[in-house]
Formats: structure tokens, C-alpha cells, sequence
């Protein structure tokens, strides 16, 4: 099973992609993606994130590279802004998701809105100490009045779709935390589906993980792209390169270069890609 | 070459104080309780629980322990009835809602000289306090030569169980507080990242996950109101049954219970002892006998408890 995986996964990476990629460009619009111009970002006094321009366009795979502490995740989380987290965390510029400038939202209301069209999964699997089907019906209850009949309904529907159901179905009501971490990631990434979003956040989601596991995942997410927006943060250059269409690189807080990934990996315009590229750093 | 070190007598030593200071601890320990029920034993039945003390304190009827049991008891209840909520809302704000800066360390300052204030000086401060007339409500208050009020007796349970809520609230919330910094930051960031808000958050999320934590140092909050003696002596008074109308277990009685003097375990235990009147120290002992044995079961159970949780976190 491992080398079916593996090598499908890897066939992917072979296919030319740019003139797919640059046909899905011509035909969606910037708007409904997430577009960052300017975007300044401070933890206290460091500057974390300098004049950053992207444009993300919808229903593709965009990843973030780059050596640690470079601003990727940083970026991540200002886009749903969860840095409001961090005391002294300051952001400037235009950071618009869906045509909206998130850090000009009105209201705690709004934010949770917000936050409810944008799944976000972790480096560290992040279940709740529930079962396995709490920790799926939980937000959709959150959010919207519904029966548990109807909630576990779309709870094993999405279960379904992250390839995680055969495995689970006679352990619903297990602890989520007996699972082992590929299957609580995919949990995790589920959980995130729950309520439909338009975008999901993947910080770093196959760091914690092993190569098959890994690779489920990514398989996972090239199934996905069809429906939602994925951006994913990842130090895993092959990875990028495997599942992503468009990547950044980001160094020192500012992003490098940017653009479809099939092109840029063949062909970096900037000396700090090539290095990057070759492994330098 | 260089001549190998041998480790071989400063480990024996590290292992025979090791075993020696276990060895004093275990032997102190039981020795008062051997002690304790040795001298105790004779005296404890279940007519010592079940009836109340001979309030003339005589040598020969000294009665049993029922209403310092219940003052105990209800004591404890309303100790941390009040500072229970008083010691989550502080937690939680220091962790989930202040802002770094000298606000929060001043809290934060105060509580920690809180932990440290003798409870003595609570207690005498908590006297001050409750013998002011306009807090008469919380005790009986004393009429003077006209019919004003002049001022409020001080000793009742109400009183002493503020006394005791603000004893153990630094104790309480510092507990808490540990219990929600092992919350792990990414249950908290993927509960927000799924729209929760941040009030749904800290009670649905951290307060969960926390729980054995929060129990246990609850638990243990009560153990001190259990053992404690200086407070009782001070708002409490020395009573030995319960003062306010008779009787006292009667419902429409429950306030004027409330609102006056009675006793606990500890002021019984210093009341039969010969340095009080009662001159009964068998029957202290068998008082004595009784707080350990509460305070080792609530011990026990906090243990059970904090237990629980590090295996369901895993």
C-alpha cells in the first residue's frame, strides 16, 4: 500500500502543471480568493512580516516555503487572525479574504464569521479529549441549531470524505485521542470541514507525521483543492513541490519569489530560490 | 592514565539519607496517628458521631461531635461555595482576558502576598470587619443601652466563612491557574479558529480540559478550611453547639443558624483538650482522630482525581 501511495503521489509531481495551472489562473477571480497587499506585521517591536504582496486564487493548493521563523506561519495565522492571540501583535496593510479587509471587521460577530469560512488544521494534531464524533459534531452544534441525528449525518459524511470512515466507523464513540496521529490529523482536517469553509489553513499539518501518513494526507489534499482553497505552510520543499500549484518563498519576513510552482521550481528567477532549491538553507 | 573516580561512597551516602529522612517521615506520621487512635479509640462509636456535645463541657458527659461535625461541614460548603467562583473568574481572567502589564502583575502580586498572610491575621482583620453594624446581617447583631444598633457580635458562620473563602482563594486560584497553563495552546487556537468565541472557548474548551486540575486544588482548598483553627477561634467562637434559635436543624432556623456562633472539629478538639476546659483529652483525641481521617480521604480523593485526568489526557 505504501508504494501505490507513494507512487502516486510522486506521478503527480511529473505531470506539467503550468498550463493547467495557468488556465485555472485566466479562469477564476482574484476576489474570491485571499489577496495581501502591504502586509506589515509586529510581534511587539520585531518586524515580522515586511511589504508582503500575494494574490491566492481560489480552489488551488498555494504553499508557503521557507527556512524557520522566515513569517510563513505568521502570514497564516493573520488570515484568520489568530495572532489576536499574541499580546502586542500589530498588522498593517490590506489583508482581504473573499473581497473583505479582515482586519477592518466590525465586532467580535463578524470575526467568528470569519473565522467559521476558514478551517484551519495544526502542526500538532489538536483534538479535543472526546470521542471521535463529539470532536465532528461540536462546531456544526456550535454554530447552528440542528439535531444530533442531523449532525452526525454530515459528521460521517465528512468523515467519509477525508478517507477516515472505513477506519473509524465501529469507534465513533472512542476518545479521539486513541487514534494515532495520521488518522487525528485527517480528524482534524474533517473537524475543519464541518462547516463548509471556502478556505482551509494548513500549518505545517505533516510535520508531526510519517511518510505514509504523509502521504494519505496529501493525497487527501489534492482530492480536496477541487472544492476549497488550500494554503499550506510547509518546511518540506518536496512536499510543495508534490502537491502545491502556486508556492512563496519567504525569508527574513519578506516574500522572494512567488508564483506557479512547476515554473518556479524549474526555472527561480532569484538567487535565494535557486539556493533554497538546491538546499542550501 | 588518570585513576578512575569512584562513585561508590558518595552514592551510599546520598542513598542512606534518602532513606533516613523517609524513614523519620513515615515514623512521625505514624506515630501520631497510632497515637491519636490509641488514646482516641475508646471514645469513638457511633453515638460520638451522632450525638451533640454537653455544652457545659463537664468531665463526666462530655457528649459527642455532631454539631462540630456539621460546623465542619457546612463551613467547608460555604468557604468554597464563595471562593470558588470569586477564585475561576480570577484565574480566568489572568490567563484568558488581562492584558501583560501592572495591572496583571499587581493581581497577581496581591494574590501571592494573599497566600502568604498568617490566617490569624485574616481572622483578626475579618473581625474588624464583621464587627462593623452595617455587616450585622451576616451576624447577630448586639443592641446597645438605647435600641440603635450599636454594633454586630461578628462570630457566626457567615463571617467565618468569608474568612475562610479569602484564606483559601489565593490557594484556589493558583491552582486553577496551573491546571489552565497545561492546556494545550493549540486546543485553544483550533477552538477559535472554528469561530468559537472566546467566552464559549474558555468554558467549553479550557475549563473541560482543566477540570481535574480544578478539582483537585478545590479538594485540597478544603482541607485547609478543614484544618484550620485560628480563624474559628476568632469568628466562629467557642461554643460548642450551635447558638442561634433551637433548633437548630429546623429550616426556618437554618439562617439564625447561619447568622450565629457554633463549632467545628478544631475549636472541639482545643475545647475538650486540657488547655480548654473540658479536661477530656481522650475525647479530643477521638475528635482528633476523626478530622485526620477526613482530611486523608479528601487528600485521597484529590490524588484519585488529579490521577484521572493524566490518564484521560493521554
Amino acid at each position: 500500500m505504501t508504494g501505490f501511495l507513494h507512487q502516486d503521489v510522486f506521478s503527480r509531481a511529473h505531470v506539467p502543471v503550468t498550463d493547467s495551472v495557468l488556465a485555472h489562473a485566466a479562469n477564476t477571480r482574484e476576489e474570491e480568493g485571499v489577496v495581501i497587499r502591504q502586509g506589515n506585521a509586529w510581534y511587539a517591536k520585531h518586524h515580522a512580516l515586511k511589504d508582503i504582496g500575494l494574490s491566492i486564487l481560489p480552489r488551488s493548493i498555494y504553499a508557503f516555503i521557507g527556512p524557520s521563523g522566515c513569517g510563513k506561519t505568521t502570514l497564516l495565522r493573520c488570515i484568520n487572525r489568530l495572532n489576536d492571540l499574541v499580546p502586542r501583535f500589530r498588522f498593517s496593510g490590506e489583508l482581504l479574504v473573499g473581497g473583505r479587509d479582515v482586519y477592518r471587521l466590525k465586532g467580535s460577530r463578524e470575526l467568528a464569521q470569519l473565522r467559521r469560512g476558514l478551517g484551519m488544521v495544526f502542526q500538532q494534531p489538536n483534538p479535543l479529549p472526546r470521542t471521535i464524533i463529539d470532536n465532528l459534531m461540536l462546531p456544526l452544534r456550535e454554530w447552528y441549531h440542528l439535531s444530533v441525528t442531523q449532525a452526525r449525518e454530515k459528521a460521517l459524511e465528512k468523515l467519509e470524505e477525508v478517507g477516515l470512515l472505513a477506519e473509524v466507523k465501529d469507534s465513533l464513540h472512542k476518545s479521539a485521542l486513541t487514534l494515532s496521529g495520521g488518522q487525528q490529523q485527517r480528524l482534524c482536517i474533517a473537524r475543519a470541514l464541518m462547516l463548509e469553509p471556502d478556505i482551509l489553513l494548513l500549518d505545517e499539518p505533516c510535520s508531526a507525521l510519517d511518510p505514509l501518513s504523509t502521504a494519505i494526507i496529501e493525497d487527501l489534499l489534492l482530492r480536496l483543492k477541487d472544492r476549497y482553497t488550500i494554503i499550506i505552510v510547509t518546511h518540506n520543499l518536496q512536499q510543495a513541490r508534490r502537491i502545491s500549484d502556486y508556492m512563496a518563498l519567504f525569508y527574513l519576513g519578506e516574500v522572494v519569489e512567488a508564483g506557479p510552482t512547476a515554473q518556479l521550481s524549474v526555472n527561480p528567477q532569484t538567487q535565494r530560490l535557486a539556493d533554497f532549491l538546491s538546499g542550501a538553507f | 592514565m588518570y585513576r578512575e573516580r569512584s562513585h561508590t561512597l558518595t552514592n551510599g551516602f546520598g542513598y542512606i539519607g534518602m532513606w533516613f529522612s523517609l524513614a523519620l517521615i513515615l515514623c512521625v506520621c505514624l506515630f501520631i496517628v497510632v497515637n491519636v487512635l490509641n488514646i482516641g479509640a475508646d471514645v469513638l462509636s457511633w453515638k460520638f458521631l451522632t450525638t451533640e456535645p454537653n455544652p457545659l463541657m463537664m468531665e463526666s458527659d462530655p457528649g459527642g461531635i455532631l454539631t462540630p461535625l456539621i460546623g465542619s461541614f457546612l463551613l467547608t460548603a460555604l468557604g468554597i461555595g464563595i471562593a470558588l467562583p470569586l477564585a475561576l473568574c480570577t484565574a480566568i481572567y489572568l490567563r484568558y482576558y488581562a492584558r501583560p502589564g501592572y495591572f496583571s502583575l499587581l493581581i497577581v502580586t496581591a494574590i501571592d502576598i494573599l497566600a502568604s498572610v498568617p490566617t490569624i491575621v485574616i481572622a483578626i482583620a475579618g473581625l474588624a470587619i464583621a464587627t462593623l453594624p452595617q455587616l450585622s446581617f451576616l451576624s447577630t447583631p448586639l443592641v446597645g443601652n438605647g435600641s440603635a444598633i450599636e454594633h454586630s457580635y461578628g462570630k457566626s458562620f457567615l463571617t467565618a466563612a468569608c474568612a475562610m473563602a479569602i484564606m483559601v482563594l489565593p490557594f484556589i486560584t493558583k491552582a486553577i491557574d496551573e491546571s489552565l497553563k497545561t492546556v494545550p495552546e493549540d486546543l485553544i487556537a483550533g477552538s477559535l479558529a472554528l469561530g468559537a468565541s472566546k467566552w464559549r472557548t474558555v468554558t467549553k474548551v479550557a475549563l473541560k480540559v482543566s477540570r481535574p486540575g480544578i478539582v483537585t486544588g478545590v479538594i485540597l482548598g478544603m482541607g485547609r478550611i478543614l484544618g484550620d483553627t485560628a480563624i474559628i477561634w476568632l469568628l466562629l467562637g467557642g461554643s460548642l453547639e450551635m447558638t442561634g434559635n433551637q433548633p437548630w436543624f429546623a429550616p426556618q432556623n437554618w439562617l439564625s443558624t447561619l447568622r450565629n456562633s457554633g463549632s467545628t472539629l478544631t475549636s472541639y478538639i482545643s475545647d475538650t483538650s486540657p488547655v480548654g476546659e473540658g479536661n477530656r483529652y481522650d475525647v479530643a483525641f477521638g475528635a482528633s482522630f476523626v478530622l485526620v481521617v477526613l482530611i486523608v480521604l479528601l487528600n485521597a480523593a484529590a490524588a484519585f482525581i488529579g490521577n484521572l485526568g493524566r490518564h484521560k489526557a493521554r
